[in-house]
């Protein structure tokens, strides 16, 4: 499958208004998925258009705190939870989130019961925050649904969420843009509950980040995050979310430059993380994979027992490198340990389906290639 | 704490220093120490004379003639009785202990000192190593002006398609990249 943009004579701007007219007129409920970044703050906006036009009433948004972040973006929510347009539903679900330090990971429950009675939740669950306990459930261990499924509970028929995913923030996000030939941007949840009418709606998918900041800047006036500012002050990424996972957490120095009392915090919290920020400009990480890829299964094994903090992480780690083992065993070329190993430091292991270098592909040709000139090498 | 004053030749450096100054910053420091001479002492350890901490200063001294004979050829230290391992120890912990400098609050200082007229551009040039480049940004550093958005026109909207087989996207690529990724 392969896609193409085909550009259209009207702005990305217009585009969207369209986008979230049609959403409008399709969906019972609509509500806009806040993040208290640019993107959502943007469709945010988009929203209150509609509603302007269309004589109808606050904008429902949803905002699913993560504990972990920052100072300034809460105190943008809060802001905008107070405007008069705004009905903010504000949620604390708990459910699982990853601490990575040089490549070992741990998991964590945000706003789990055991940090918040050792005093080591990164923020106190606002009062008004609907939790885990208002649906029946504990804070001692991850919601078992996705939380989407509880953010949604109680609007009426079917539901769109409107959410500020952009196309040109990643690779994975500009796929699943362009997964859909009809209605590209109405998809439905990707870990939802089967039968669940709930869809997301990406009405901005086509807009740069410049786009975002002169829609608000211009069309709206409007204020946006002060983490922004900061962040062009200090050459700091524009994302804002969870510091502490595998990819984020690489950028821990944006933290520091811009936040540095935040840092103290979520130190306070995790101490550990200090590692991160002193030594992973030093950390020869593809040094490290390459050492444990070189020793084969024991290799894995012993990658597993360091880097996997905790039960959960080692048996789920486990159960991904028997599944990869069984492929290699098949085609060791297209499914490389050092690959495996990588997995293992770097990404996520959610995703069972293991096809990292699939046949027919140009990877997949070259490492035939290469076995073939190692072959003739070693017959010469 | 007693400061006692000694000539250069009388310290050593020892071989486990281990801090670094970048060129530009150690221009700002030449300068400081020109204005003001060496304002806290560096750190001795009294039995070896070896610098715990204040290596960067001494160095300084010890590669400027101007400089070292500005503040009267005398270096302010503190001596520590300590034996060598304590001494790295400590250069450790000192070092270690360093404050991070606060880009939001070093901005709204720029932004002072400018305002004041005291200090001019080539004062932030020269004694303080800030190009024009930085001193622009810390003295807005919006991102709506950073990034231009005055003169920016919105992107033209575009749909997915199926594209013919052997063909590829030939638009721009459009993913975004941090400025600079893994800091």
């Amino acid at each position: 499958m392969t896609r193409q943009r085909m550009f259209l004579d009207i702005s990305c701007i217009d585009a969207a208004r369209q986008r979230i007219r049609h959403v409008y007129d399709t969906f019972d409920t609509v509500c806009v998925q806040f993040s208290g970044g640019k993107d959502s703050s943007a469709v945010l906006y988009l929203a209150k258009e509609i509603h302007e036009e269309r004589g109808l009433g606050p904008v429902k948004v949803i905002f699913r705190d993560e504990e972990m972040v920052s100072p300034l973006v809460i105190d943008y929510v809060m802001k905008v939870r107070d405007y008069d347009w705004v009905d903010m539903e504000w949620y604390c679900i708990p459910y699982g989130a990853e601490v990575w330090v040089l490549g070992q990971r741990q998991s964590v429950i945000l706003w789990g019961e055991k940090r918040m009675k050792e005093g080591r939740l990164v923020r106190d669950i606002p009062p008004w925050a609907i939790t885990g306990y208002h649906f029946g459930l504990t804070h001692s261990k991850p919601v078992p649904e996705d939380v989407d499924y509880y953010t949604m509970q109680g609007k009426k028929g079917k539901v769109a969420f409107l959410t500020g995913v952009r196309a040109s923030e990643s690779m994975i996000r500009y796929r699943s843009c362009v997964q859909k030939l009809h209605e590209n941007y109405i998809v439905t949840p990707y870990r939802g509950k089967k039968g669940m009418p709930l869809k997301f709606a990406k009405v901005i998918y086509d807009w740069q980040i410049n786009d975002v900041f002169k829609f608000l800047s211009e069309e709206h006036g409007a204020d946006y995050c002060e983490y922004y500012d900061l962040a062009a002050l200090t050459g700091s990424n524009t994302r804002v979310g969870i510091p502490l996972h595998s990819i984020a957490i690489r950028r821990i120095g944006d933290l520091v430059a811009t936040e540095p009392d935040f840092y103290d915090r979520l130190y306070e919290c995790f101490p550990h993380i200090d590692a991160q920020r002193r030594w992973w400009p030093d950390y020869d990480i593809e040094k490290v994979i390459a050492s444990y890829a070189s020793l084969g299964w024991d290799g894995v094994r012993d990658a597993i027992d360091y880097f996997m903090i905790g039960p959960t992480k080692k048996k789920r780690a486990q159960s991904f490198a028997a599944e990869f083992r069984k492929k290699h065993a098949l085609d060791p070329y297209s499914y490389p340990i050092e690959w495996l190993i990588r997995n293992i430091m770097l990404n996520e292991l959610g995703n069972r389906a293991v096809t990292p270098v699939g046949p027919k592909t140009r990877a997949h040709t070259m490492r035939l290639a290469a076995m073939k000139d190692e072959v003739e090498l070693y017959e010469d | 704490m007693k400061i006692e004053f000694v000539q250069e030749d009388v310290l050593s450096i020892p071989d486990w220093n281990a801090t670094y100054i970048l060129k530009p910053d150690l221009m700002s420091l030449a300068d400081s120490i020109a204005s003001f001479g060496v304002l806290s002492p560096l750190i001795v350890q009294r039995e070896s004379n070896l610098v715990i901490d204040g290596s960067q200063r001494l160095s300084l001294l010890r590669g400027n003639k101007n400089l070292y004979d500005a503040i009267g050829g005398q270096i302010p230290i503190n001596y520590i009785d300590c034996d060598e391992l304590d001494a790295m120890f400590l250069h450790l912990q000192m070092n270690r202990a360093r404050g991070a400098a606060v880009a939001k609050k070093i901005s709204h200082i720029i932004r002072t000192l400018k305002r004041s007229r005291k200090y001019n551009i080539k004062d932030f040039e020269h004694r303080l190593s800030m190009k024009s480049v930085e001193l622009d940004l810390m003295l807005d550093g919006t991102i709506i002006k950073q990034r231009d958005i005055k003169s920016h026109n919105y992107s033209r909207a575009w749909v997915p398609v199926e594209a013919p087989p052997g063909t590829v996207d030939k638009a721009p690529a459009i993913i975004e990249t941090p400025p600079n990724p893994d800091r």
